[in-house]
């Protein structure tokens, strides 16, 4: 065998050929033309958190594919649930029918079929919804008896900004709006986790606050402009607690406050980058980060930058 | 030789007397292998046969370094001289050897020649060697493998999706995985299956103990006193009966007083007033007489004023909270208990599909090993039978690193170990059977992999009284004298330890240093906080990105400084009077992390060598997410975010507004497109475009290993990658190939599927650090065992024995009778017994948390830095920084390093150096040459040589009725030999030379004499005389490429001289041509093709070439002027 060190390192010498360079954190600075005007309330808190992921989304149109055989993760059973409430509410908007949960059950026995062949779906979510189904028809029951009704179940609705240098459009599709016997309440199933009080006051929650300053607009199709008296998640997990009903607001004065902070804080997001050297830069405060794993990640190289000096 | 030295020697010969059975107790850094090397060296000497000495390691590494020592040893004894061999021999025996050294020099064959060699192996290994050699006897197929750990998991999510679709028509599983869900998801399932199946052992016990789940379900409800039948809505409904008349009243006494006694005081009375809802609003009732989820009972249930005037209602209040607290413990004591029988069930089911998926596919775990090896010993006269079959038995069974051996790994051991306690063979000294364990209960950390620590005692105590019963005895040594650690980490050790408890009977052997006199030291370095986080408003974007280096990050950069500064500025390592190497670090962690990541970065950015990691996702590393994308792209080019990430990457290399340019507002068009159209106007794109295509190209023809290999060097990515990503890139993109060839060899090559098998797999690449070459090494502390480094640095000593997952079975073996397991799916369910386990189990935890700081701290030889970070104010109270700090602070000064300020414990170098060693001149780094740069050039099109004298069309065959005769080709053949021949010689021998081997082939002497005469006149022809002249080569092989074909050949005469080279080539069989215009076309081209080869060889030579003919013979030149030079 031949024995010579020479070999590794020139090896080591070709890998080392080239300057080291140092990779920069992303900080793009399109032209405002290229800035968005619109955008969802979801992407509010993408914004917020990750303003380089926006920028790839919106401004490069840059989506991640769905993997083809991907396992069906979270966001499916959330939007089984979704769908399965939805057309729930629809046929029963007024009076429920005595038999409400085996109704709810039959609506979720179709949209389930999809999953016939992946047993531990079926094993784990299916007994997972039945429980949903039993609690939602007694928390629904309860709250139909407090007067209040739906009005609207995934309702597109839009508002816009005004007076700024470009007006800026939310768009909002709320999970569900309830008109009670004082104003609306908007609601949003979540079957994942639900952002607490704190989130929802910081503004990193946003979503229910500016679905609620639509509402107020009048924003939402069909719905007129009536003051918002109650934002409420509902957590459907189907586990031990199969859902909770968690009050952000309660009444008009808390509620108008949140909406406010929320459109106010807003509008200032919206200044900022409306200045041609605001930069969407990726993660810029650490303390925001979640934990999902973002689609942009790889994109914006941030193996490569962070924790740099 | 001090005394202390002599002593430690001294247990240590003791330990290796290969006449008793021997327990030995080794404090880390003692020569444990040292000991169990020389017991088998003293075995062999006293006549042990090698294939009846069994010895077990921890690891595979442990096994292949023992059978190395041994067998340096033993071959340097083979050759050395008497007086050396009887030094080594004395050293060895701790005095003279009296026998004959011959032996001693045979023992180097004996067990190189003994079938198998010495069984020197893991226990896994030698259960799979038993299984294989008795696979009807242990009921399994014969032809079993294996599986890794990945085929594992794939096999128990099989097994779990079987069951699934399985158990539908089975009620007893329906219900179970209902009650399952309603507790966790599937991944929760999953993980605590995987807990499940990962204490195999327990839950066989568990199943012996009692037969049946329902009977395990029955012993629990005993234990937690439920009474069969209750359920949580019965315990409620029984709850709901209060003493009403006391309750009201005391209820309305709340209600006039605080603003809390009058909200609790609503609560009891709304309970009050619907006696109808009272089970359904149970849990608001409990919440008056319960602090929070955990159930504890409030304080008091009154203010204090408020009580003080109405003592006999608050009496009331305190006994209904106690019946309310009681109601609501056996309520979680019911959903422990079905949620526990739940688990069962679905567990039984699942380790059946598992054990016949597993039958059926041949294959068996790690656990099948040990279990199966169990029960095949413990059948009826099986040990006898396999112990007879392997070698006639076991004489000598040696354990080693005994504390880390499970309580099934010890069954196996004592089955083995059952015929010595029969009698006799302790009794008869010439044939002794001994056994012998070497460990450290204060170094057992493989808990979390069945390690059993106590089970060392336990299992000594046993060993003890078996030997006691038939008259023999276990002979006890402690191992206290360290060979490794300096004094100062000795003493450091033992202050720390002294007030700890790492073993389960709290004993503790004082360690000594064998090394006084000898530099030492250890440092403490101030923990690293994490840096505040400013709480701004998440709406304020901010402008710049917010210096978020992580506290790991710091840390890193801390100890990465410190050793530059060391390699820089020279600082000395005393004990061996040499600078500090790169070779001598040994960076230590509990936990990788991004520790890991961080250290080696920072130390490769540095220009310090150091060994990659240990361990890594292959498919995290952001190189590898690169390769990845370039092949994604390649296989699907509409995927824009992936094509656009792969732009990005220093494989293309685009800049952010590049991209931009590119993606920004291309209508409805892939990223794809637009970047093609773009590329006819701007020169980098259409570098781009040109770059991807040939990406794609390839990916259509190239297996993965090529393809990404043809990207890395073809294209020269790999120097762009690493030049923007630093030299700990080339690591993951090595290992990455290798498993791309390793993807190759067994499954069929294509690129889509390599890249579905990365992904399923986490591809976790895990490698054994064996003694350092000259790099720094970074590594979990359990990674460290068995290693040393003269400078060790502990890096995450504030992190918190917490911060691990806490297992979700809380196991109750010791109750042999009524064994037990409870899953209590969160902390609130753990009542009673299960939390008293509970604690037990924090407790071993607890100890094994100390033990790991032991075992870090006593693989450092001469110094030890200690550092870390941590999340709050100050770090926690009782991790390992805190441990250290607080036995040594009064000891400590204070002292400021370049990097800032330390606390230290040293002691200076007084005797002389132990360690020093020669100093080698650093070899010098060759530069790169400049052919390294340039590609290679294409491999030539047929790479199978051509044969010229094979030729491509075969001259006319000699016609049957033209000169016949018989003797033609042996005339040629013969003539042919001479030729070959007869030129080496001297002349004058030449001729009777040839007449011997003529005549020896049957040939007349008058024919052979005129043949002679012949070969002769051509061989002494002047023209021809250079080439038969000294120095000519007779059949001289050729290699050589010509016009893009490899041709081989031998030419069967070749001389080279100064300004010529000559060349000629014999034909045998066919008729010589008349002239040289006869000369068959194919003979020409074979001359053309040599000449060519040669002139390669000597452009600047002339070249001469001839054609022989054997049948005449007569020769030929063929090119001009041939032969008058």
């Amino acid at each position: 065998l031949i024995q010579d060190d020479r070999h590794l390192a020139w090896a080591e010498h070709l890998d080392l050929r080239l300057k080291r360079q140092k990779t920069e954190p992303p900080a793009p600075r399109p032209p405002l033309t290229a800035r968005p005007t619109e955008l969802p309330v979801t992407a509010v808190e993408t914004w917020i958190r990750d303003p380089y992921a926006l920028y790839a989304e919106r401004i490069l149109n840059l989506r991640a594919l769905e993997p083809i055989d991907a396992d069906p993760g979270a966001a499916d059973r959330g939007s089984i649930v979704h769908d399965v409430l939805e057309d729930f509410i629809a046929v029963h908007p007024d009076t429920l029918p005595d038999d409400a949960e085996r109704v709810l059950i039959d609506i979720g026995k179709r949209r389930f079929e999809r999953f016939e062949t992946r047993p531990a779906v079926r094993a784990f979510w299916w007994p997972r919804f039945r429980r949903v189904a039993k609690w939602f028809v007694e928390a629904e029951v309860e709250r139909r008896a407090e007067g209040w009704r739906p009005v609207a179940m995934e309702k597109t609705g839009a508002a816009t900004i005004k007076g700024l240098v470009h007006d800026f459009t939310i768009k909002a599709k709320a999970d569900r709006i309830d008109r009670g016997p004082d104003g609306l309440a908007v609601i949003d199933y979540k079957t994942g986790q639900v952002p607490s009080l704190k989130q929802v006051e910081s503004g990193l929650g946003p979503q229910l606050t500016l679905e609620a300053h639509i509402a107020e607009q009048g924003g939402f199709d069909g719905l007129d402009a009536e003051p918002v008296t109650e934002l409420l998640y509902v957590k459907l997990s189907g586990g031990r607690e199969p859902g909770t009903l968690q009050g952000i607001a309660d009444n008009e004065k808390d509620a108008g406050i949140l909406i406010a902070e929320a459109v106010a804080g807003l509008t200032r997001l919206v200044v900022r980058y409306q200045s041609a050297d605001m930069p969407y830069l990726a993660i810029p405060r650490v303390q925001f980060l979640t934990n999902r794993r973002s689609d942009y990640d790889h994109l914006a190289r941030v193996k490569a930058w962070e924790d740099e000096a | 030789v001090s005394e202390v030295e002599r002593k430690g020697v001294g247990a240590q010969v003791a330990a290796a007397d290969p006449k008793s059975s021997v327990w030995v107790g080794a404090n880390a850094g003692t020569g444990k292998t040292h000991v169990l090397t020389d017991r088998i060296t003293r075995l062999l000497l006293s006549d042990a046969k090698p294939g009846r000495v069994l010895c077990l390691t921890f690891t595979k590494a442990a096994a292949a370094e023992m059978a190395t020592r041994l067998s340096e040893r033993l071959g340097a004894w083979a050759v050395a001289t008497d007086a050396d061999l009887q030094a080594a021999l004395r050293d060895l025996l701790g005095k003279p050897y009296e026998g004959d050294l011959k032996r001693a020099r045979r023992l180097f064959a004996t067990c190189l020649e003994f079938p198998g060699g010495l069984k020197i192996q893991t226990i896994h290994a030698f259960c799979q060697s038993i299984l294989a050699r008795f696979p009807l006897e242990a009921g399994l197929n014969p032809n079993q493998r294996v599986m890794d750990d990945r085929t594992r998991a794939e096999l128990l999510l099989e097994a779990r999706d079987r069951l699934l679709v399985g158990g539908g028509n089975e009620s007893r599983l329906v219900e179970a995985t209902d009650k399952i869900a309603a507790l966790v998801d599937e991944e929760g399932f999953t993980r605590v299956m995987e807990e499940l199946s990962g204490n195999r052992a327990k839950f066989e016990t568990l199943h012996r103990a009692h037969g049946t789940t329902a009977a395990i379900g029955a012993a629990l409800r005993k234990k937690l006193e439920i009474p069969t039948g209750a359920r949580e809505e019965t315990i409620i409904a029984d709850a709901r009966r209060c003493d009403e008349a006391a309750l009201r009243p005391a209820a309305e006494v709340l209600l006039d007083g605080s603003k809390t006694d009058r909200r609790i005081g609503q609560i009891v009375v709304d309970w009050l007033d619907n006696p109808e809802a009272r089970i359904r609003t149970f849990r608001d009732y409990a919440g008056a007489y319960l602090v929070n989820d955990l159930g504890k009972p409030r304080d008091k249930m009154m203010t204090k004023g408020l009580a003080e005037k109405h003592p006999g209602a608050h009496e009331v209040l305190k006994r209904e909270q106690d019946r309310i607290a009681a109601a609501v413990e056996r309520v979680r004591a019911v959903r422990l208990a079905e949620a526990t029988e739940a688990l069962l069930v679905l567990a039984g089911g699942l380790s059946e599909c598992y054990s016949s998926l597993k039958r059926r596919r041949g294959l068996l775990d790690y656990d099948d090993l040990i279990l199966a090896t169990l029960d095949l010993l413990r059948a009826e006269g099986g040990a006898n039978w396999v112990l007879y079959k392997l070698d006639g038995g076991l004489d000598h069974i040696l354990v080693d690193e005994a504390q880390d051996t499970s309580a099934e790994q010890w069954a196996v051991v004592e089955a083995l170990a059952s015929e010595f306690f029969s009698g006799g063979g302790g009794t008869n000294k010439n044939h002794a059977r001994t056994l012998f364990v070497v460990g450290d209960e204060k170094q057992s950390i493989y808990s979390f992999q069945g390690a059993d620590p106590e089970g060392f005692e336990r299992m000594r105590k046993i060993f003890a009284r078996r030997l006691r019963d038939i008259g023999d005895r276990l002979v006890e040594v402690e191992l206290a004298l360290s060979f490794r650690s300096a004094p100062t980490i000795v003493r450091a050790v033992d202050a720390v330890f002294a007030r700890t408890k790492l073993t389960g009977d709290g004993r503790s052997v004082p360690h000594r240093s064998n090394r006084d006199g000898q530099a030492s030291m250890l440092e403490l370095w101030p923990p690293v906080k994490k840096s505040d986080t400013p709480s701004d408003s998440p709406w304020d974007a901010p402008l710049d990105r917010i210096d978020s280096r992580s506290p790991e990050s710091r840390v890193a950069e801390r100890i990465a400084d410190t050793i530059k500064g060391w390699i820089d500025d020279g600082e000395t390592l005393d004990s061996r009077a040499r600078p500090v190497r790169p070779g001598d670090i040994l960076i230590l962690v509990r936990k990788r992390g991004q520790f890991a990541a961080r250290a080696i970065r920072a130390l490769k950015e540095r220009n310090i060598p150091v060994s990659g990691a240990d361990r890594m996702v292959l498919t995290e590393q952001l190189v590898i997410r690169d390769l990845m994308a370039a092949a994604d792209f390649a296989l699907l080019p509409e995927d824009d975010l992936t094509l656009a990430a792969l732009l990005k990457s220093p494989i293309v290399g685009l800049t952010e507004d590049q991209l931009f340019a590119v993606a920004h507002d291309r209508g409805g068009n892939g990223l794809w497109r637009s970047l093609r159209s773009a590329a006819r106007t701007d020169a980098t794109l259409a570098a781009a475009e040109t770059q991807l295509k040939a990406i794609m190209a390839r990916a259509d023809r190239m297996p993965p290993y090529e393809f990404f290999e043809e990207l890395l060097v073809a294209d020269r990515a790999r120097e762009r990658l690493i030049a923007w990503l630093g030299p700990d890139a080339a690591d993951p993109l090595d290992e990455f190939l290798g498993l791309a060839l390793s993807f190759e060899r067994d499954r069929a090559p294509s690129l889509q599927s390599f890249l579905h098998w990365l992904r399923a797999g986490s591809s976790e690449i895990k490698r054994d650090m064996e003694r350092g070459g000259g790099e720094v090494r970074v590594m979990t502390v359990h990674g460290s065992k068995g290693l040393q480094g003269d400078i060790v640095i502990l890096a995450d000593a504030c992190r918190e024995r917490r911060a691990g997952t806490k297992p979700q079975l809380v196991w109750d073996l010791e109750d042999a009778e009524n064994p037990c397991v409870y899953w209590p799916v969160a902390r609130e369910n753990e009542v009673g017994p299960v939390a008293e386990r509970r604690a037990v189990m924090d407790d071993m935890a607890e100890r094994e948390y100390r033990r790991l700081l032991y075992v870090a701290m006593t693989r450092a030889r001469d110094r030890l830095y200690v550092t870390g970070w941590h999340g709050g104010e100050n770090y926690k109270a009782g991790c390992w920084y805190d441990l250290i700090a607080s036995a040594l602070e009064p000891n400590l000064a204070d002292v400021e390093t370049p990097q800032g300020p330390a606390r230290r414990l040293a002691a200076p170098q007084t005797g002389k150096p132990d360690g020093a060693e020669n100093i080698g001149a650093a070899s010098e780094i060759p530069s790169l040459p400049a052919w390294a740069l340039t590609p290679a050039p294409a491999e030539p099109k047929p790479a199978i040589p051509l044969i010229p004298s094979t030729p491509e069309k075969e001259p006319p065959i000699l016609g049957p009725f033209d000169r016949d005769d018989p003797s033609r080709f042996k005339r040629g053949r013969l003539i042919h030999r001479l030729l070959q021949s007869l030129p080496d010689m001297a002349m004058e021998l030449q001729e009777e030379a040839a007449l011997r081997l003529l005549s020896a082939h049957g040939v007349s002497t008058t024919e052979a004499r005129s043949w002679i005469a012949e070969t002769l006149g051509i061989i002494r022809h002047p023209d021809l005389s250079a080439l038969f002249g000294r120095g000519s080569l007779a059949e001289a092989p050729i290699v050589g490429i010509v016009e893009d074909r490899v041709i081989s050949a031998r030419i069967d005469r070749l001389v080279v001289l100064d300004d010529r080279v000559m060349i000629v080539d014999y034909k045998t069989n066919r008729p010589p041509p008349r002239d040289i215009d006869d000369i068959p076309s194919v003979y020409r081209r074979q001359m053309e093709s040599y000449r060519k080869l040669v002139h390669g060889l000597y452009p600047d030579k002339r070249i001469e070439e001839f054609l022989i003919w054997t049948d005449g013979p007569r020769f030929v030149a063929l090119s001009e002027n041939a032969g008058r030079g």
